[in-house]
């Protein structure tokens, strides 16, 4: 039996009378969707706190902050995005109505992980609504307090006729995915991110995938230790490490490792206390299952600070750990806790090596004083996002794009590139009825005169204008 | 055997050396593929009409000048493509660089079909090209004629280090597909796109898929009928037929019909003559099983126009079709070929309904005196490019978009749009590296007030370019 068939059915009947098309209607979803974050604010926060043991903080700024914040984009430039855009014409379609036309794709998918649960839910959703589509939204089973809010309460802010939540693990999802969709927008991991594509594929439905690795963070020689083990403590064990983009492991040569790690335990401290375990700043992880993978990665080289765990809580403390090697497992698969190993380089060439032995992350990190050092890090990799100095800051930008490359991923999102995702830009061309003989140049039989002046209509060169 | 591992290795081997990544590289690629295009000129012309009966005309202007234009294009605007793109920033990255940096993917697979196969094999290679990438050719090897000169000519004109061509059929191209491309950039059916793009979610190597369909031409009552005629015989017998944005099927009221079928004889006799077959206008279908199938389509419905044909010259005379089912073959599957079934619709509204039951097409044409009806048929249809009161001019106009949706493709190229498409963009923030104060106030242990004041921070926006 599949529970889906109907839900998916009615959703295509309501996109195909057209009501998702106008400004307001798309307004109205994306007002409903601000209420809903206005009032249940406190059931949210309380949800995420039972998931994940999110704090107030990490649940404002990483949750619900971001996603008001992508909706207020979305309502104040939404006509904007909208409209039709005019493209430059050369001579041969200069009477012409040349623009691109953005439509929405129809019935879109949106399958959202555990570890953001609202951010990575709604911020997709933002876009999905904003361009016009009905919707079906897919939280994870994982966060299940979350997954409740959304199931429960959400739909009573949206227009049910053209928005869904469906529920389930991975055989319902891959029941799910049997069903055609007009786009699907995945986050999680590349294994599945591969499943999601193969199901795709039998539909031709475009995708975007939003996808993870194991994120290099590369501290040079030359940098302030302090400054360093702040900011990549701080971006590393936010939520508890899991994030796609949090740094993954650090590269550094030996005398680095030396300076770095009292500077990351003095940061811990101050970030978590002396008992972490009891700092209610501190995450926890999502499930016995990768509670347990965790602690068994808290083997791997040596533990140079942390390496507590408590599996009543689903504990991980703030972890380093040294003398790993890149064959052990926690330099092979993607951490996504709050462990952080080193691995010692002694170069930059040498770090820059092995960056690019390893497949695409979906961000990189590097730290130095010197520019040029930081500017290479970037020249001489590829990642789908890079900071010089910093962690995943980039993220909260609407104006970047967010997405991976590679294994990390396909396609990006954030303002108005969420828009663009979920949209598809037609070309237009209209021509007027008459003046036909202006345009009997082209027709059989043809001559090499006709042709010459075809030609230098077609020209590049004769653009009114090279805004492009 | 593995005929293509050591071709792919030599590649990637090059691209990791970075030497396609500075401009005066691609530059010097760029440059390379506008001499190929100038020095075998005539080679090409001759393989064009070798493969399809290809007009001096028809290959000049839907392929040597068109490829010539992107090329010319990509030189002019490669450093404005190519620069960092810098972005709006909010309170908390006020003091950092933010931008977007174009990189190439790395290496990349353009498999090209056979109506257009100078053009829909050129036209992505600039894009690649200029991207930066390293690029492997797979040209279709029905047009034989023109797959041998990019195998053994275009080779001179590039490097060779970071450029390859690779023959093949079916089975050929399915090895190939095994392997991991970080790019594949495909034209030709929707059948073989399910294909390409189940090979490529093995490898995680996202696509463009540009397919096909049956692109519909809706011609209102309120119309010229010459005008309407001219036009849309033009652009359906335009290379025999065998373009995937022609106009597939007419869908028009009887009394429309009535109109449209002597103008239609009289735009064909004034095109191609008495004897179309002889008009060296006209192009020949590109193989005997293309044929084979069009000539069965030649027996749905009842032929209004035209219906000859001569195997022993593939030739199909320009043909138009009446009194069609929509469960006949002709209403089935793309046509591609010069025989042009009109079916009847009593008004927009069906001729709407009927377009919305189908497949979204590559393109859509609605011939109008009125603008309203032009405009309703845009607004409640879908399809890859739309055109009004035209064909497919759109492809000469490099600054529109060129791609399908649903079924007829995904992703789109030409100009800037297929730089972007074989690029990855890179968002890059740099922040200093002091200043070590100002991100304090984002560290734990949180006051209520600095959450406050973070919160309003991330959500501010210097300026609202965007």
């Amino acid at each position: 039996m599949d529970p889906y068939a109907d839900t998916l059915r009615r959703l295509r009947e309501a996109f195909s009378t057209g009501r998702t098309r106008p400004a307001e209607f798309r307004a109205a979803q994306l007002k409903g969707l601000r209420r809903f974050l206005q009032e249940n604010q406190q059931l949210l926060q309380e949800a995420l706190a039972q998931d994940l043991h999110k704090s107030t903080f990490e649940a404002e700024v990483s949750e619900i902050r971001i996603s008001e914040s992508e909706i207020d984009l979305a309502l104040r430039n939404l006509r904007s995005w909208m409209k039709d855009e005019k493209v430059p014409k050369n001579l041969a379609t200069q009477l012409d109505s040349a623009f691109i036309r953005k439509e929405p794709f129809g019935l879109v998918l949106i399958i959202a992980p555990w570890n953001y649960p609202v951010n990575l839910t709604l911020v997709p959703l933002v876009g999905a609504l904003a361009a016009g589509n009905c919707v079906v939204l897919k939280p994870s089973e994982f966060s299940r307090s979350t997954e409740k809010v959304l199931a429960e309460v959400l739909p009573r802010y949206l227009d049910q006729s053209c928005f869904a939540v469906v529920l389930g693990g991975p055989q319902e999802t891959g029941q799910l995915l049997e069903h055609k969709f007009d786009y699907i927008f995945f986050t999680g991991s590349p294994r599945v991110g591969r499943i999601v594509m193969a199901a795709a594929a039998k539909h031709l439905t475009p995708v975007t995938l939003e996808l993870g690795g194991k994120n290099p963070c590369y501290v040079d020689d030359d940098c302030d230790p302090q400054t360093v083990a702040n900011r990549v403590a701080f971006f590393r064990y936010f939520n508890s490490g899991q994030t796609c983009v949090a740094p993954d492991y650090v590269l550094c040569s030996p005398d680095t490792q030396e300076r770095l790690l009292p500077a990351l335990q003095s940061a811990i401290t101050r970030f978590y206390g002396d008992d972490p375990q009891s700092c209610p700043s501190l995450g926890r992880i999502i499930s016995d299952k990768h509670f347990q993978r965790l602690r068994g990665l808290l083997g791997c080289g040596r533990v140079a600070i942390g390496g507590q765990s408590d599996e009543s809580e689903r504990y991980i403390a703030p972890t380093v750990l040294v003398d790993v090697q890149e064959t052990e497992p926690v330099m092979q698969e993607e951490i996504f806790g709050p462990i952080l190993p080193i691995m010692n380089v002694r170069s930059l060439d040498e770090a820059i090596d092995f960056i690019n032995r390893r497949e695409k992350p979906l961000a990189l990190y590097a730290f130095s004083n010197s520019n040029q050092v930081v500017k290479r890090v970037l020249a001489q990799t590829s990642s789908g996002g890079f900071c010089g100095n910093d962690g995943f800051m980039h993220m909260t930008l609407a104006s970047l794009p967010f997405g991976g490359v590679g294994a990390s991923g396909m396609g990006s999102y954030h303002g108005k590139f969420s828009f663009d995702t979920f949209s598809h830009h037609r070309a237009c061309l209209l021509r007027h009825p008459g003046l036909e003989k202006i345009y009997s140049i082209r027709y059989p039989p043809y001559s090499p005169r006709n042709l010459r002046m075809l030609l230098v209509a077609m020209e590049g060169r004769s653009c009114s204008c090279t805004l492009l």
